[in-house]
């Protein structure tokens, strides 16, 4: 089974966010894309956050490094931090 | 009872003892492809199952000139004693082993209890990543004795063979498309292939340490429900990983004689236009 994905938005005075994560270390594909998205869009807004589209890995060509369970697994994530910010939208 | 071909499996003592014997290589193949990067076992060589094994185009494993390759650039030989390790119970260790057994390599083996038991027995991994010196590999003609494609899956249904369906149980059902915690994708239906049964490939191992569980207790697990040494079996999962780990045991710690690993399973048999499904 693959160990699920904890994840908790902290909003900043200024209202934007900063994610954290918990995934075990058995999981380093998955940090690791934790890792690019956090990066990404850690001290943004929420209404920047849920804006991002789905398929904002197509550039990066990531689709050829790894497959298509994984990249799922990536807009999972993605899906997860939108839904997280979609909560703090307006507040 | 023992194992009807023990010599396909290594434990981890022996591992240990053979990292500087220049007749073994080691390969690691993990379902999370970065585990190697940070930490292998010292020596071992890294095939994804992703990106090495699959042909970029078409959805096929790369063919027998891409397969020589991949063997010279790893310092392969016909003659290396291969040993496959990685993480997941060694879901992608076997099924490389199973591509290795498909392009006919001879000495083949399996770490017994892949990563989790090398790393819960504390053993040394490291990030150094080795070359070897390039070798001639000459593959075998494939094997289609250890392979089902679709038409044999009708076929076999036809003439009610056995199969055996390695999914978790809601897979099986047709409750999820893919294992709980996975993302649901992959299959526009849920279901079985008609006349297979449910042995998940989990209750083959040891959840402790990834071990395969005892001889007697593995034939018990597929004789009560049918499976039997006689006759052909094809087993199957959702993109041939977990499969390779039943055909894995089946062919080589039971001994059954013609077992088929059916790649395409559910990821093909579910997408298929007008294939029988059973929930």
């Amino acid at each position: 089974m693959h160990d699920p994905v904890f994840l908790f938005a902290e909003k900043q005075p200024d209202g934007s966010l900063v994610f954290h994560f918990d995934i075990p270390p058995q999981s380093p594909t998955v940090r690791g894309l934790a890792a690019i998205l956090a990066n990404g869009l850690n001290g943004c807004q929420p209404a920047q956050i849920v804006s991002i589209p789905a398929d904002f890995y197509a550039p990066m060509n990531l689709q050829e490094a790894i497959s298509y369970q994984r990249l799922n697994g990536f807009q999972g994530v993605l899906a997860h931090m939108k839904q997280a910010a979609a909560r703090h939208l307006g507040g | 009872m023992q194992y009807a071909h023990p010599e396909y499996l290594v434990d981890t003592e022996w591992v240990a003892e053979n990292l500087n014997n220049s007749s073994v290589r080691i390969v690691e193949s993990d379902e999370d492809a970065l585990l190697y990067a940070i930490g292998h076992i010292p020596g071992a060589v890294q095939v994804d199952w992703f990106t090495s094994l699959q042909n970029s185009l078409r959805r096929e494993f790369i063919g027998r000139e891409k397969f020589e390759q991949l063997c010279d650039s790893l310092g392969i030989s016909n003659d290396t004693t291969v040993v496959f390790y990685g993480d997941k119970s060694n879901w992608f260790a076997c099924y490389a082993l199973w591509l290795f057994q498909y392009y006919g390599h001879d000495r083949l083996r399996l770490m017994n209890g892949g990563r989790q038991k090398w790393e819960l027995e504390k053993r040394p991994l490291v990030k150094d990543v080795p070359t070897y010196t390039r070798v001639r590999y000459i593959t075998k003609p494939a094997d289609n004795s250890i392979r089902a494609y679709r038409g044999d899956v009708f076929m076999h249904i036809e003439a009610s063979g056995m199969l055996v369906d390695v999914r978790s149980p809601k897979e099986y059902s047709g409750e999820l498309l893919h294992m709980a915690n996975y993302p649901q994708e992959g299959a526009m239906r849920g279901g079985h292939i008609p006349g297979a049964v449910s042995i998940p490939w989990s209750t083959t191992v040891n959840e402790a340490d990834g071990t395969f569980k005892a001889p007697d207790a593995l034939a018990e697990l597929f004789e009560q429900q049918g499976i039997r040494p006689e006759g052909e079996v094809i087993a199957y999962c959702r993109i041939g990983e977990r499969s390779s780990l039943t055909w894995f045991v089946l062919k080589f710690l039971l001994g059954y004689a013609r077992v088929k690993n059916y790649d395409g399973s559910w990821t093909e048999w579910g997408n298929l236009v007008d294939a029988p499904i059973e929930k």
